[in-house]
């Protein structure tokens, strides 16, 4: 027991250590793919060291929204990270149905960054909130089908149990949690603003979703949104690779070491989507979050038909 | 063997998913070619050891079904200048849950059926992928305007079957089969050259267009 | 031997005449392939014998084969016959326009030829499907003969439909094949037959044979899948037509047949219950489009579908000696039809019923076997299909025997009313175009047959009957 509250508080510790790494790795690795040196790895911290030294200006015209936002939606997301199962470690937050608060603490963060950007009142920030809802309520769905699979597979509600007991009968479930799985990582290209859904480079007021709902912060409100959006890519990263990783295969070590690459492996797959792909027209951004919503229902056909023998 | 399999069959399921949400002509015939190359491994997979068919018949059906088909309708799609779908009869929301339906019920009705004596225990996952692989086929076929997606559409529906085939039978006359696939490669050779007629005689090639033949109207002037 | 030599003469003359690229040489060499392929096929009723291929794969003919397989050859030899004069007047005729080259046509359509004397002798049914399969692409560029705008969405339509139907066939040939039971079988008609009767999964077969009949029947051109069959049958070049109606229609039939003698008999009531759907379906549709129609060829098209749709009840009701009988019939007197339809178009240029008149006057020939044919289609005596109709309303009983009869008088009334009305006098009596007028020899030659063979069936009849 106290084993596993060392270990999931340790990899906590590094998660939030090392969250800012992750869009250092995707940089770097469009860096390469474009024939480009790039930033350095760890950019993102100089920038927020940087940031954390200026001060705070906020729009004479908005409420107060604006002020609390980036606070919740740091707290809020610090709490998902340490409710989700790290390196093979079950939260000691965990509880029976933490994985609807999981997803809920994501969704509010999401209505205050959403109202906040509103209350500024500029039109590009209201533009970019209406994208970024129709995306999120889009990738809702997805985020819904794979809870289902991943509930009704582990037959529990409870993280630990449906990302960690999924290879149970070692590889057996093999196939099902892969397509489950690369549903979830849509669902992080969606969430988190990559392409093909969004382009974090681009700062053109038409084409901005993400990058528009924060022109107005400044100092350590922006460093907190900087920070909070590296470490809820960190927190899907976590999410898909526990699923991966059968448990009670590998040794204690061997499964964090594997837990680790997998998430740098994950930030890699991003560059390498990124650099590879062209942003979707906003009209296709639909069906292909309403396929990656289908995927994990074939899985779970795949899982019910495995059960019943198939064709006998 | 039997992972091995099972991924397999899940690339079959997601290239059909895939085929119904893209709009480029180049990305579905890419899908239809994975379909192809996964139809060439298959049937030596789905034996699990005791493989009876030949070697080479895999190989050849690797290299018309993954390959010489797909190069056939790039051509074709290069030579009529049209590399997009642009206005589906079903939207492409509508075609992604029309492949799940489809999936659901072939997954429920191959659960109803008993396995022929003499399948590989494997073939029970290929049959209901089969069954969806067929349906998404002809779904591509009604649901896409253009000759070029339809045909994709038709690839798709003969993958299914081969499938179909390769699971339930262990063993088929050569000949047979080879008079299978030439008659499928004959047949998108003829649909190419078709669809390049088509596009010089009525500068599209909207299949929902080609609608001067009817009943009804009085079309019987015969240009000589 | 023989079943060698009625394969590759065909094959050989398709390979040469696409070769030489000669039109007279083109013209030639189909009539020569199908009068010694008639030779052949008479010989091979006296000397029956089976060709090996590898492992349980054979070549043979057996009864229903070779009745199909002796259509194809006269329908062909004729046809070509025809087409020998046909193509010098459609060419003088059109001038200008870019067709396709004629010995390349005539290549395609010896494949054709070829395709077809595959179909009907084969033995296995991975083999019946790739032969039909076969035929659909033999056929398909030969109705863009003369390239216009509607023989191309035809010949589309065609490739597509068809070609859907028959996926649909190989994916029920499958489901058969997997119902047998036996990994080692193969799928020739017999085994099928043995293992279908001892050893197979009730399910499986079942869907496997609606599957296989469904798409079969659509190369038929049965309602509801028949939406292909009037477009490519009017587009089509007159010969062409022909050859489509009168024999590539009797091909799938005979893929039905086989099907239909594999079925056990605990599933021979759900078969029966499959083709009277069909059957009837077909006829409601050919009499509906029939009274509308406003285009001869289409019309005789949708005759072409009522008369599949005869012939699968036919099988439905257990009468097939009738059934074949209607179909010798139908094809014959349907090639002739759409053989003289070809020299109205020629003469008129148009398809139209309404620009149609004084048929006696610009083609006395034509026209009078326009009407003889108009009778002999639609069964009026002494042609046979007036026995045969007569066979199957009373083998129908009361209820559907009255439903056929009723159907047949309204598509009789709708054809009769449109091919008259194509005879009435013009305002202004039209010159006799005497080149294509002579274009008449082959129909009359086939309605001939026909009406020798009706009066000799009649006779056979009356003479059973009085001795009875």
């Amino acid at each position: 027991m106290d084993n596993t509250l060392i270990r999931h508080i340790s990899a906590l510790a590094a998660a939030l250590f090392f969250a800012p790494l992750l869009p250092g790795i995707i940089n770097k690795v469009k860096a390469f793919f474009a024939g480009r040196k790039g930033p350095r790895l760890i950019q993102l911290y100089f920038d927020l060291a940087k940031l954390l030294k200026k001060e705070v200006i906020v729009s004479r015209s908005s409420g107060g929204i604006i002020r609390i936002a980036p606070s919740v939606i740091l707290a809020f997301t610090i709490t998902a990270a340490a409710l989700l199962p790290m390196g093979g470690a079950a939260s000691p937050a965990g509880f029976a149905g933490d994985a609807l608060l999981f997803f809920y603490l994501l969704g509010t963060c999401r209505i205050f960054s959403v109202l906040a950007a509103m209350d500024t009142a500029s039109s590009f920030e209201g533009m970019g909130s209406a994208r970024e809802v129709f995306f999120s309520a889009l990738a809702e769905v997805a985020v819904f089908t794979v809870l289902a699979f991943l509930a009704l597979s582990a037959n529990s509600l409870k993280l630990a149990q449906m990302l960690c007991s999924q290879g149970v009968d070692s590889w057996m479930n093999f196939t099902p949690v892969l397509m489950t799985a690369l549903a979830m990582f849509l669902v992080l290209l969606a969430e988190n603003c990559r392409v093909p859904f969004d382009d974090p480079e681009t700062h053109l007021e038409l084409t901005m979703i993400h990058e528009a709902m924060i022109l107005d912060y400044s100092g350590t409100d922006l460093a907190a949104i900087l920070y909070a959006s590296s470490l809820k890519l960190w927190i899907f990263a976590a999410f898909i690779t526990s699923l991966l990783i059968p448990p009670g295969v590998f040794a204690v070590w061997q499964e964090t070491a594997l837990f680790f690459a997998g998430i740098i492996a994950i930030a890699v797959l991003t560059g390498i989507v990124e650099s590879s792909m062209a942003r979707f027209r906003f009209l296709k951004v639909p069906s292909l979050l309403i396929a990656a919503a289908i995927m994990p229902v074939l899985a779970l056909l795949f899982v019910i038909f495995f059960l019943n023998g198939g064709v006998q | 063997m039997n992972q091995f399999n099972e991924l397999l069959l899940a690339v079959f399921l997601l290239s059909c998913l895939m085929l119904a949400i893209s709009s480029r002509l180049l990305h579905c015939i890419r899908y239809a070619a994975l379909q192809g190359i996964v139809l060439g491994i298959l049937p030596l997979t789905l034996a699990q050891g005791h493989f009876e068919g030949s070697l080479v018949m895999a190989l050849v059906n690797l290299l018309v079904k993954g390959i010489g088909l797909p190069l056939l309708i790039c051509r074709a799609m290069h030579k009529a200048g049209i590399n997009r779908e642009l206005e589906p009869i079903a939207g492409y929301t509508v075609s992604a849950l029309t492949v799940m339906l489809a999936a659901l019920a072939s997954f429920w009705f191959a659960g109803k059926l008993t396995l022929p004596a003499g399948a590989s225990e494997a073939a029970g996952f290929a049959v209901p992928v089969a069954f969806t692989t067929v349906l998404t086929g002809l779904f591509i076929v009604i649901a896409r305007k253009k000759a070029l997606t339809q045909i994709i559409g038709f690839l798709i529906f003969e993958n299914g079957i081969t499938l179909f085939g390769a699971a339930v039978m262990r063993e088929h006359p050569v000949i047979v089969e080879l008079g299978i696939l030439l008659d499928v490669l004959v047949l998108v050779f003829i649909m190419g050259i078709a669809i390049n007629q088509i596009n010089r005689e009525f500068s599209h090639i909207d299949s929902d267009r080609l609608n001067q033949l009817d009943d009804i109207s009085e079309n019987t002037e015969v240009v000589k | 031997m023989i079943i060698l030599a009625i394969l590759l003469m065909p094959l050989i003359s398709a390979l040469a005449v696409y070769l030489l690229k000669k039109d007279a040489f083109s013209r030639i060499v189909p009539v020569f392939a199908g009068a010694v392929n008639a030779v052949l096929c008479g010989l091979l009723a006296y000397m029956p014998e089976t060709l090996h291929l590898t492992g349980t794969l054979s070549l043979k003919v057996d009864r229903n084969g070779f009745l199909i397989l002796a259509i194809t050859d006269m329908l062909f030899l004729l046809t070509s016959l025809h087409l020998y004069s046909w193509q010098k007047e459609d060419a003088k005729k059109s001038t200008g326009h870019q067709g396709m080259k004629y010995s390349s046509f005539a290549a395609l359509l010896l494949l054709f030829f070829f395709t077809m004397t595959l179909t009907a002798l084969v033995q296995d049914f991975g083999m019946l499907w790739v032969a039909v399969e076969a035929t659909t692409l033999a056929s398909a560029p030969l109705i863009n003969f003369h390239r216009g705008k509607g023989s191309l969405e035809a010949m589309w339509k065609y490739l597509l439909i068809c070609s859907i139907g028959i996926g649909v066939a190989l994916f029920g040939t499958m489901l058969l094949a997997a119902s047998l039971n036996d990994p080692h079988a193969g799928l020739g008609f017999t085994q099928v037959k043995m293992l279908a009767k001892s050893n197979c999964d009730i399910i499986w077969f079942k869907l496997g044979f609606v599957l296989c009949f469904a798409g079969y029947a659509l190369k038929m051109g049965l309602a509801p899948f028949h939406t292909w069959l009037p477009d490519a049958h009017s587009e089509a070049p007159a010969p062409v037509s022909a050859l489509l109606s009168g024999s590539l229609l009797n091909c799938a039939l005979l893929a039905i047949l086989r099907l239909l003698d594999t079925v056990p008999p605990e599933l021979s009531g759900f078969a029966a219950g499959n083709l009277k759907f069909l059957g009837f379906f077909s006829l409601a549709v050919a009499a509906f489009f029939i009274i509308h129609q406003k285009d001869f060829k289409r019309m005789l098209a949708y005759s072409s579908v009522e008369h599949m749709g005869l012939i699968i009840l036919f099988m439905a009701y257990g009468i097939a000696n009738a059934g074949m009988v209607h179909v010798m019939t139908h094809s014959l007197t349907k090639m002739a039809l759409f053989l003289v339809a070809g020299n109205i178009l020629l003469s008129y240029g148009t398809r139209s019923v309404d620009q149609v008149r004084g048929l006696f006057d610009r083609l006395p020939r034509n026209g009078a076997l326009w009407i003889f044919g108009l009778l002999l289609i639609c069964g009026t005596p002494p042609s046979p299909l007036f026995f045969t109709e007569i066979s199957l309303v009373w083998r129908a009983g009361y209820f559907e025997g009255a439903v056929i009869l009723l159907l047949l008088l309204i598509i009789f009334c709708g054809m009769a009313a449109r091919m008259l009305k194509m005879t009435a006098p013009a305002g202004e009596k039209p010159a006799l175009d005497r080149e294509t007028d002579k274009l008449a020899k082959v129909p009359f030659g086939a309605m001939t047959l026909i009406t020798l063979l009706g009066i000799f069936i009649g006779a056979a009849w009356i003479i059973n009957g009085v001795q009875k």
